[in-house]
Order: C-alpha cells, then sequence, then structure tokens
C-alpha cells in the first residue's frame, strides 16, 4: 500500500558548500541517499517535498555543518495478505520468486493450485496445470501476500496464487 | 399422549420435588390406577412424601377434594373410589373416539392446562394411554371456571376449601425441608460414598505393612526363569488346596525388570515359603531372606513401564556394535520381554569370510560405518553364508536382513528409550523406500514417529516464555496461547483465543508443540542440521514445518521443536573463520569462493566451477585483496570488481563481478539459488554491461568540495591536457605547507630548505644550512611532491627531462637569446646567470602563452639568420635525443629535412623542439587532432614515431620565414610541446592521457 509519510533526516554538509548552491546540493542528497532505500518495513518511492531544511549547525570539530531536512516521501509497505501484481524473475523446482517493485517474494509450490507441476522441457522453465495457466519468466502474476521480512535494504517474502483471482494475469 | 406424558419422572430436581408414580401405583390397588395418577399429580408435593409418610391417604384425600371443589365437583371423599370407577367407565367409552383425536388433542390441551393446574405442579407421570384419556376427561371437567362460579351456595365450602388447601401447603412445606434434605442426601450422599470408594482417604502412611501382616522372603532363582519358577509354585500351591498339605502361602511374584534372579513370596510364617519353593526348578531355596517391612513398599512399587509403541524410535545400549544407534520398533510382543527392532546394519565388509565365524562376542567389537544391507557386496564378502529368503530377504552372518535393514530382538533391557532424540538425519535413514507410480523411489521419513520419540523425550526446555504455542493432546486439545512460564515439564499458557481467552492454563510440555503461522521468519536451534538457518515458514503441518532459508532460498523441513520465532537477518554468526563470499587459496593453485556456511563446514566453489564442502582447518587461508583487481573481458574492456557481466555464450548468465582471480571471475546473481547464486567464468567469455560507476580513484574531492570540480574543468579548457588530480592553482597553501623546498632562481638557486607556512605569493622557508625562516616569492621556489619530483609552485611540473646537470648547456646560452628561451631551460639547467629568468618565466607558465613564447622563438629565429645562437641548440639538440634515445638517428631526418641551412646544419631543431615544450601543457590552445593521440608515441621514446613531427615540423619554416616570426612561434610550439611534457614528464599519467 502507498502511503505519504513525512520523514526527517539529517545530513552533514562540507563547509565548502555554503553558498548559493547549498540548497541543490542538499536537494541533491536528498534524492540520491533516501529514494529508494528501504526503512523498517516499507519502501521509500520518492520524494515529494524536498524543500525544508533546518538552519545548518557546525559541528564542532570537522568542517561540516549538520542539515536537517523535512521531507514528504511516497512509500511503498506491503502487507501481509495484501494482494500484489509482480513480474516473475525466476523459477526453481521448488516454486518460482516475483518480483513487486522492490519486493521479491518466492510462490512455493505448496501456494500454488494443486496441478500445477514444474516444467523444464521446452523454452525454458515454467509452472504449468497444463490448462489456463502457465507461468514463466517475466510472466504477469497477481499473488497474496503472506509475509513480508525487510532486511538489510532487501524486502523479502512469501506469497501464494492459491486462490480464486490470483496467478497469471491474463495480458500477459 | 397426554399432557402427563411429558414430565420427566427423574428431573426431579427441577421442580426440587420428587414424585415416584410407579412406587406409588404399584402399592396402590389395581383398580384405581387412574385416580392415582391423578392425585399425585394433584397432590403438589414430591413421591418422598406419598411413598413413605404414612398419613399418604391423609394427603391424598384433601387433595382431590381441593381439586374437585375447584372443579364444582360435589363428590364426597368417601365416594371417590366408586366415581373413579365411574370416570373409568366413562373413560373406556370415550376411549373410541378420543384414540383418533389424540394426536390432534396435544396442543388444545397443553393450552389448557394452565387454567386448571394453577396450583398444582406440572409433574405427571403416567404414560399409560388410557390414563391420559381419562385425565383429560377430568380435566374437561375441571377447567370450567364459570362452572365454579355458578355455584352460588359453595361460598363457605370454598372458604373451608381454602383454608384446608393453605394448611395441607404449610404442612407440606414444613415437610419439604426434611424431604429436601433426604433427597439430597439421597442424590449425593451416594456419590460421596462412591468418591470415598475411589479415593481411599486413608494415607498411605497407614496402609505400611505392620507386625500382624505377612512377611515377604526373597528367593533366588536363575535369573530369567523367574516366572517359570513362579508358575510351578502356584501349581504347587493349587494341587495341595484343600488337601492336608495345603499350603498357607498369600502371594509369589518376581520382578524379573527390578531385581532379576529373584522371587518373592509372600507367607505368614517361613515354613510355608519353605514348603512351596524346595524342589523347585531353578529355585535356589537355600537362601531365603526375609525382606525388611520398610522394603516392602519398595519392592511392591510399580513403575509405570514404558510402552514401546510400533514405529518409535530407540537407542540401542546392546549390543556393542549398535550402541547408540537409533532403531525403530518393527514388533513388540504384549507379554514378551524383548523388542524386535529395525537397525541400519553396520555390517563389516572387510572381514574376510572366515574371521566372521570365528570371531568371539567379547573380541573388541569394530564398528563398521552404518549402511544398509547390500546382497551383492554381502556375496562378494562371503556367498556361502548368505540365505535369500524371499524378495529382499536376507540372513547373513546370523542376522536378518529385510530391506537392507537389520531385523534383531533384543531384550528390553537392551533398548534406551528415554531421552532418544533422534534427529532428522538419523532418522532419514528409515525412510520408508516406496516405490511410486512412475517407478521412482520415493522416500518417506516417518515424521510422527520421530515427533512422538521426541515429545517422549521433550522437556520444557524446548519452550521459553513467550514462544506460541498450542496445546495437541490431551483435554485442552486445540487451545493456543503464549508460553507465560516454564517451570520443568510444565508451561504456563497465556490463552490467547477461545473461551479460555485470557486465562493461564498449565500443560505438560509433552502435550505442546510451537505453533507457527505461514510468512513467520524463524530460525533453526541447534538440534537440527539446519541450525542456525534463518527462514520464512512456507507450511505447517502439525509438527513438521518448511521454510524458505533466506540464505541459498532453498525448502527445508523441520520440526518445530526446533525452530524459533526470529527477528534476525540470517547472520552468520558460525564458527568459521570464512564467510560467505570471501576468495580464499585451496591450494598453490586453487581458488575458490565459499558459497556456504555450514555449522562445521563451508562450501566453496573453486575456480573450476566445484563445490567442494571443506573443513576451514583444510583452507589455506583467505585472499586478501590490497588493490582493486582489474581484467579484461573478452572485446578488451576492464572489469573491475562490482561490474554487471554477462556471459557471451552458454546461458548468457549475468552476475556482478564479486571477485577477480587471475582470468576468473566470481560472479553473483541473486536470483539463482544454486550455489546461493554464486558461480564461475573465465574473464575472456563475459562482456561487462555495466561498470559501478565511476572509475574514481582515490578520494574524489569534487564530492567533498564544489569548488575544486568546478576549478578544475575550467582549467582544461575546451581541451586541455590533464593536470594531477587536485594539482589546480586554488590551494597551493595546502600542498606545500611542510613540503620540501628549493629556491629556484635567483643567487639563492639550489637551496634547500621546507616551507613552513605560506600565503598566496609568498612562503615562508626555514632553510637546511642555515637557521631562521625567510620569505620568499613563491615563483622563485620548487616544491618537491609526494612522488619525489620537483614541483614549480605554480603547478608546472619541471620533472621528467630534468636535464638540470645540463649546465653547459644552460650556461653557453648566449644572454642574447631572449630570456623566454631561457627562462624554460632555467627550470631544467639552473643557469644562474639568467638575470631576467624570472620575470620572463612567469607570464610565461601563467598563460600568456604567446609573449612568452614568441621570444622564445624569436631567439631561434635569429639563430635562422646564421647568427651563432644556433650552436647551443645543437648541443641542446643532443642532449634531447640523448635523453630519448642515445642510439637514435632521428637527427637525419631533421638534417635531410627541407629547411633552411640554419635549421638543418646546425641540427637545431630538437632544440627548438624541446625548449617550448611546457608551453603548450599549460594550456595553450594548441590543436587538438595533434595534441591527442601523440603523447604515447612520445611516451616511449621510439625514434620512429618520433620522426614524423620533426618532419612536419621541417615545412613550417618556410612559412615561418614568409610570416611574422611572431605568428610562427605562436602555433609550432603548440604542436610540438602539448606531447613532450607528458612523453617525458609525467609518465604516470599518461594512460588518463588517453
Amino acid at each position: 500500500m502507498f502511503f505519504v509519510k513525512e520523514l526527517e533526516r539529517v545530513f552533514y554538509v562540507h563547509a565548502s558548500y555554503l553558498g548559493s548552491g547549498l540548497h541543490n546540493e542538499l536537494t541533491k542528497r536528498i534524492h540520491t541517499e533516501i529514494e529508494g532505500m528501504i526503512e523498517d518495513n516499507y519502501f521509500i518511492v520518492c520524494i515529494l517535498e524536498d524543500d525544508k531544511f533546518s538552519e545548518g549547525r557546525t559541528i564542532p570539530g570537522g568542517g561540516h555543518i549538520e542539515y536537517t531536512a523535512y521531507m514528504k516521501a511516497l512509500c511503498w509497505q506491503p502487507y501481509k495478505r495484501e494482494v500484489v501484481d509482480g513480474v516473475v524473475l525466476n523459477l526453481v523446482e521448488s516454486g518460482f520468486f516475483c518480483e513487486i517493485g522492490a519486493l521479491v517474494v518466492f510462490v512455493s509450490q505448496e501456494h500454488m493450485p494443486k496441478d500445477m507441476f514444474f516444467e523444464t522441457q521446452g523454452a525454458g522453465p515454467q509452472w504449468t496445470n497444463n490448462k489456463d495457466m502457465t507461468i514463466e519468466r517475466s510472466s504477469s502474476v497477481r499473488v497474496r501476500l503472506l509475509g513480508v521480512k525487510a532486511t538489510m535494504n532487501r524486502l523479502t517474502g512469501i506469497a501464494t496464487i492459491n486462490e480464486d483471482y490470483l496467478g497469471v494475469l491474463a495480458n500477459s | 399422549m397426554s399432557t402427563f406424558a411429558n414430565t420427566n419422572f427423574e428431573d426431579s430436581d427441577s421442580e426440587g420435588e420428587d414424585f415416584n408414580p410407579d412406587a406409588h401405583v404399584s402399592s396402590d390397588e389395581d383398580a384405581k390406577p387412574a385416580r392415582d395418577a391423578r392425585k399425585p399429580a394433584k397432590s403438589v408435593k414430591s413421591a418422598a412424601i406419598i411413598e413413605d409418610s404414612d398419613d399418604d391417604d391423609d394427603i391424598k384425600a384433601p387433595v382431590s377434594h381441593a381439586v374437585d371443589d375447584a372443579n364444582g365437583d360435589d363428590a364426597k371423599d368417601d365416594e371417590e373410589v366408586d366415581e373413579d370407577e365411574g370416570d373409568k367407565e366413562l373413560d373406556d367409552e370415550d376411549d373410541e373416539e378420543e384414540d383418533e383425536e389424540d394426536e390432534e388433542d396435544r396442543p388444545r390441551k397443553r393450552r389448557r392446562k394452565p387454567n386448571h393446574m394453577q396450583f398444582i405442579d406440572e409433574e405427571a407421570e403416567v404414560d399409560d394411554e388410557d390414563e391420559d384419556e381419562e385425565a383429560e376427561d377430568d380435566e374437561i371437567d375441571e377447567t370450567h371456571p364459570d362452572d365454579i362460579a355458578e355455584l352460588p351456595v359453595g361460598g363457605e365450602n370454598d372458604d373451608y376449601r381454602h383454608r384446608e388447601l393453605d394448611r395441607q401447603r404449610e404442612r407440606l412445606q414444613d415437610q419439604d425441608a426434611l424431604t429436601y434434605a433426604e433427597q439430597l442426601k439421597e442424590k449425593y450422599g451416594r456419590q460421596k460414598n462412591l468418591s470415598m470408594r475411589e479415593t481411599s482417604g486413608i494415607p498411605q502412611q497407614l496402609l505400611q505393612p505392620s507386625a500382624e501382616d505377612p512377611q515377604i522372603w526373597s528367593v533366588k532363582c536363575k535369573i530369567g526363569k523367574e516366572y517359570e519358577v513362579v508358575n510351578s509354585m502356584m501349581k504347587r500351591f493349587a494341587e495341595r488346596l484343600d488337601t492336608p498339605q495345603a499350603i498357607d502361602i498369600c502371594s509369589v511374584f518376581a520382578r524379573p525388570n527390578a531385581m532379576s534372579g529373584y522371587i518373592y513370596i509372600e507367607a505368614k510364617k517361613q515354613e510355608a515359603a519353605k514348603k512351596i519353593s524346595e524342589y523347585v526348578t531353578f529355585c535356589y531355596a537355600q537362601n531365603m531372606n526375609l525382606i525388611q517391612k520398610n522394603e516392602m513398599p519398595d519392592l511392591l512399587k510399580v513403575r509405570k513401564q514404558k510402552e514401546i509403541k510400533l514405529g518409535a524410535f530407540v537407542r540401542l545400549k546392546r549390543p556393542a556394535k549398535y550402541a547408540g544407534d537409533l532403531a525403530q520398533v518393527e514388533l513388540v510382543e504384549e507379554t514378551a520381554s524383548e523388542v524386535t527392532l529395525r537397525i541400519v546394519p553396520r555390517v563389516d565388509m572387510s572381514q574376510d569370510d572366515g574371521s566372521a565365524k570365528r570371531k568371539r562376542p567379547g573380541a573388541a567389537v569394530s564398528r563398521p560405518p552404518q549402511k544398509l544391507f547390500n546382497e551383492g557386496e554381502a556375496r562378494k564378502l562371503g556367498g556361502r553364508y548368505i540365505q535369500g529368503r524371499g524378495k529382499n530377504q536376507f540372513t547373513f552372518q546370523g542376522e536378518d536382513y529385510i530391506g537392507g535393514y537389520c531385523i534383531k530382538t533384543v531384550k528390553f533391557a537392551a533398548v534406551e528409550t528415554d531421552n532418544v532424540n533422534p534427529t532428522l538425519e538419523e532418522a532419514s535413514k528409515f525412510a520408508i523406500t516406496t516405490e511410486g507410480e512412475d517407478g521412482q523411489q520415493n522416500q518417506e521419513i516417518d515424521l510422527n514417529a520421530i515427533a512422538a520419540s521426541l515429545r517422549e523425550t521433550g522437556t520444557g526446555g524446548d519452550f521459553l516464555p513467550g514462544d506460541v504455542v498450542e496445546i495437541f493432546s490431551g483435554e485442552q486439545q486445540g487451545v493456543r496461547g503464549t508460553a507465560a512460564a516454564v517451570h520443568g515439564d510444565v508451561v504456563t499458557i497465556q490463552v490467547a483465543a477461545g473461551p479460555l481467552k485470557g486465562q493461564k492454563i498449565k500443560a505438560p510440555s509433552k502435550s505442546i508443540r510451537k505453533k507457527f503461522e505461514i510468512g513467520n521468519s524463524v530460525k533453526v536451534l541447534m538440534n537440527s542440521k539446519y541450525r542456525n538457518e534463518v527462514g520464512t515458514v512456507l507450511k505447517v503441518a502439525e509438527d513438521r514445518v518448511t521454510l524458505l532459508t533466506d540464505n541459498g532460498q532453498q525448502e527445508i523441513t523441520v520440526l518445530s521443536r526446533d525452530l524459533r520465532v526470529s527477528l534476525d537477518f540470517s547472520t552468520s554468526q558460525l564458527n568459521s573463520q570464512y564467510q560467505l563470499r570471501d576468495l580464499v587459496n585451496l591450494d598453490a593453485s586453487t581458488v575458490g569462493c565459499v558459497v556456504r556456511e555450514n555449522p562445521e563446514t563451508v562450501d566453496v566453489l573453486d575456480q573450476n566451477g566445484n563445490v567442494k564442502q571443506m573443513l576451514p582447518s583444510s583452507i589455506a587461508g583467505k585472499i586478501e585483496l590490497r588493490r582493486p583487481t582489474v581484467a579484461a573481458d573478452r572485446v578488451g574492456s576492464e572489469i573491475r570488481t562490482e561490474d554487471l557481466v554477462q556471459e557471451s555464450a552458454g546461458n548468457q548468465r549475468k552476475g556482478i563481478v564479486i571477485h577477480i582471480h587471475r582470468n576468473f571471475l566470481f560472479l553473483e546473481d541473486k536470483l539463482q539459488t544454486e550455489n546461493n547464486g554464486v558461480f564461475v567464468v573465465k574473464s575472456s567469455s563475459v562482456t561487462v554491461i555495466s561498470a559501478k560507476g565511476g572509475r574514481g580513484e582515490g578520494a574524489n574531492l569534487t564530492e567533498m568540495n564544489p569548488a575544486l570540480a568546478g576549478k578544475q574543468t575550467g582549467s582544461f579548457g575546451t581541451m586541455g591536457p590533464p593536470g594531477k588530480p587536485g594539482a589546480g592553482k586554488l590551494p597551493i597553501r595546502n600542498r606545500i605547507d611542510g613540503a620540501e623546498c628549493m629556491i629556484a632562481k635567483g643567487a639563492q638557486k639550489g637551496v634547500k630548505g621546507r616551507i613552513k607556512d605560506s600565503t598566496n605569493t609568498h612562503a615562508r622557508i626555514e632553510f637546511m644550512n642555515r637557521p631562521g625562516v625567510h620569505s620568499y616569492p613563491l615563483e622563485m621556489l620548487k616544491y618537491k611532491t609526494r612522488n619525489g619530483e620537483w614541483q614549480r609552485l605554480d603547478g608546472t611540473p619541471t620533472a621528467g627531462r630534468v636535464p638540470g646537470s645540463r649546465v653547459p648547456y644552460g650556461s653557453r646560452v648566449p644572454a642574447g637569446v631572449s630570456g623566454g628561451n631561457r627562462s624554460a631551460w632555467g627550470d631544467h639547467g639552473g643557469s644562474g646567470s639568467s638575470s631576467n629568468g624570472a620575470g620572463a618565466q612567469t607570464p610565461y607558465w601563467k598563460g600568456n602563452a604567446d609573449g612568452a613564447r614568441t621570444p622564445a622563438y624569436g631567439g631561434r629565429t635569429s639563430g635562422w639568420d646564421g647568427s651563432r645562437t644556433v650552436n647551443p641548440y645543437n648541443d641542446g639538440s643532443r642532449t634531447a635525443y640523448g635523453n630519448w634515445d642515445s642510439g637514435n638517428r632521428t637527427p637525419a631526418p631533421y638534417a635531410s629535412a627541407p629547411t633552411p641551412g640554419a635549421y638543418g646544419a646546425n641540427a637545431a631543431t630538437p632544440a627548438g623542439l624541446d625548449a617550448p615544450t611546457p608551453g603548450p601543457y599549460l594550456g595553450a590552445p594548441t590543436p587538438g587532432p595533434v595534441d591527442a593521440p601523440t603523447p604515447r608515441v612520445y611516451a616511449y621514446p621510439t625514434p620512429g614515431a618520433s620522426a614524423p613531427t620533426p618532419g612536419a615540423f621541417a615545412d613550417t619554416p618556410g612559412a615561418y620565414a614568409a610570416e611574422t616570426p611572431g605568428a610562427f612561434t605562436a602555433e609550432t610550439p603548440g604542436a610540438f610541446a602539448a606531447e613532450t611534457p607528458a612523453a617525458f614528464g609525467d609518465d604516470d599519467d599518461e594512460p588518463r592521457y588517453a
């Protein structure tokens, strides 16, 4: 689910930036250092407002100035039981991995319809039931998240397609 | 059925009143059952009264009166019986009609009931249909309030009757307490007796044997024959019973498990014990020991025998060959003291066939490894000892093997049923192999059996407060909650859901298992082979939890007892000094990358693509890279770590370079599960897809300081030659403070010192040869850079050719030659004689190239005139060439060049080339094309390469001659000199130059 979240970050800027380019520098830093990060368990998609800074404060003993930036960020937090669309990255014998933005989830065979099986013959590995559903690399799939874990700037989790309306998307 | 049928005979306590119609009916005359049935209904009070009290009739009479009166029925007490009979007759007549209506009537009757039964309990105990009908008739009569109203004379009667009814009620109430008490007694008293019987409130102390009790003697017997002895004694006892020889004993028993080799005789007298034990086979009655009174209870104490279930796992204590091995119970006989086990055999295949037979059981037992029995191997070993007994069944060396397992019958005593703790690996050897439909062999592990044996031995230690647990057996099965406290084997559970929610209940740890939800992040505890793996729960089936590991993204199945909810990411705090993705030396010629850490070992992917499991101790060491390594891909682009490369053939795998070793690249593709995503390729088989950002080396100051970035690019102009990074002009002071310096000109030239302090224009120098600190303008100084070259403070490299020793040349320079020229040489030669050097130099380097250079060429131009100035160039030229390549024939082309005589004869050109060299380096706007490609040519002193340049130059003089010297000088030096500094001076910069 997407949220707009207010964030606060502290930046240290070298004294040589003090001048007309300071604002640009801070803004640049905000975008490069915060966008795409994973905080607690959400992913920061982009910064919406990036122009509020505290007054600078010199840090004793160093040539740096401390600024606190206040920004609004568009964040995405995947929730357990949330239904999301993703793209299949990789298929293995025990299931497949799919990518939902920054989140990579694993769909185990346990969480697929019982009639699906892993097929390595033909073009590429695929999970199929030889009827209406064939999941191969870069298929679009709709999954329900069963668990999400955010660690070390990675979002991982597991998901299921064993439910009505889940599974490979028709137009993919 | 009438309404009465609905009443409940048994449910007497619900009303607090009892009535037992059967008893009553039976006690009464047969002639008036209907009356009887009715009367109790009216009697309001319990059967106890009716049955037990003597004034039965007294009660009945008033009641019936009361009711009759209420119905306006004037019948007298005495006539009651007659009336009843009459009623009955009427009933009989009505019967036929009523019968059919019976069913439909019931609701109606029910509705009616309240009217006539206002004072009467709805207790009715009749199930006879006839009686019902009759009652119904009565009711119809009785339920006429109008009739009551129509009785004008019944006024005083009414009053009397009412009072009588009240009195009766009072009486009943009085008695009620008594009867109620009685009922209670009857109801609960009985139970009390029952419970007394069950619990036997007598304390154990009182049951201890006293002096009056029979005594117990122990008698030795042959070990293993205890029951036999007991049986023969019992037989003797039975034979002599009722004969004069009857033996007066109480009991004979044996405890073969606890006390093998003894039987026990309980008797009043030792005489009797002797009688029964003498001449019994296997019984050694000579020694008979009296058991002390206080020991008797212990002797008879029954320890609950461990039940050995079929399929359970046990451990063997004997024979020594299998000691400690896990075994599965194959067969248990109810009474026998033996159990048949399935064991993974340890057949010693190294024995030659004869010795197996001769082997003494007492001899030291070698322990061959566990391995399923293989017929072929066994036949090789000793074909004649093997007997086939059907499909996959053999007897070999006295042991039975079925389906590869050893089937062995052992005594209970040789089996350990406590603390079995089978690990999944051990138990997996007992996997049941079944043939699947597809002909493949499926192995199924009986996880339930493992779980069961684990549960048996499970201790509270497995649970920690905070664990989410579930009770899976016992009364509270299905209750879920959080473990709040663990005391030994008792776990206190804070119930999380259900009717018990919020309560704390205690449960034995055996009946509890940890509960995990799909999606939980869990960590495997120490007991399992997957210990320390962290993963996400994919599936929970009772005790078995399937996880997806974070490392390697594999599915593993472990028992829930071995799991704990964890928040960690898989941290590798394993024992090894090697960590995931470390590059290690396997031996002198092999390197590998750690792709997996196991509890004891590490898996290493070597440069040939093989994965080996290795002990950390067998790894030669970790390869620490001191500086970044570079490789070249198949098209020659450089590859560095963290670049993304792709195989150009094969699977076209992509990966991030994690290690470069010689021409092997270890790549990682996080999406691959095999080897944790690490694979190895040859660098020549990949192409770089994307490099990791800039290739900047060292600290990139521009990020820290914007000023640097801006200034530097500015100094380059359109196409400037590269300076050293950070060698811009601004922060000279920062660079030189503390540096060794030398005075570059003037009288003090060559004097060395150290810069103590500096401003933008001046530096304060502490000389080495004299005390004090002196201030000098910066332009008079050179300082020593870190890499040991002397540098002008305005950023000019003076190194490279450093013909500082060319004093002769310098000294030869005629004063007439313009200062510009000399100034260039001044640096090198250090000709102190030049008085105007400094002045000339400065503008020159500072970029007013024209002004500076012009004189330089002006000097030469004069040379062309035939003046003697050329001579110095001549020398200089030699110097220059000497520097390049002593054996160089380069002068020849110069000589042959169609240059004016002055040029050719004096071979001054090189000097001319040399002289202006530094100039272009400073950013003179020399033509790019010449500039860019040449440096390498010059950098490596290839005479051939240098040759064309003079050639090009050779044309110029004509032009020069025609044109003004100024114009000429403006161009030429640039063209040639541009390359030179790079070539001679800054070798280390040359790659950048490219």
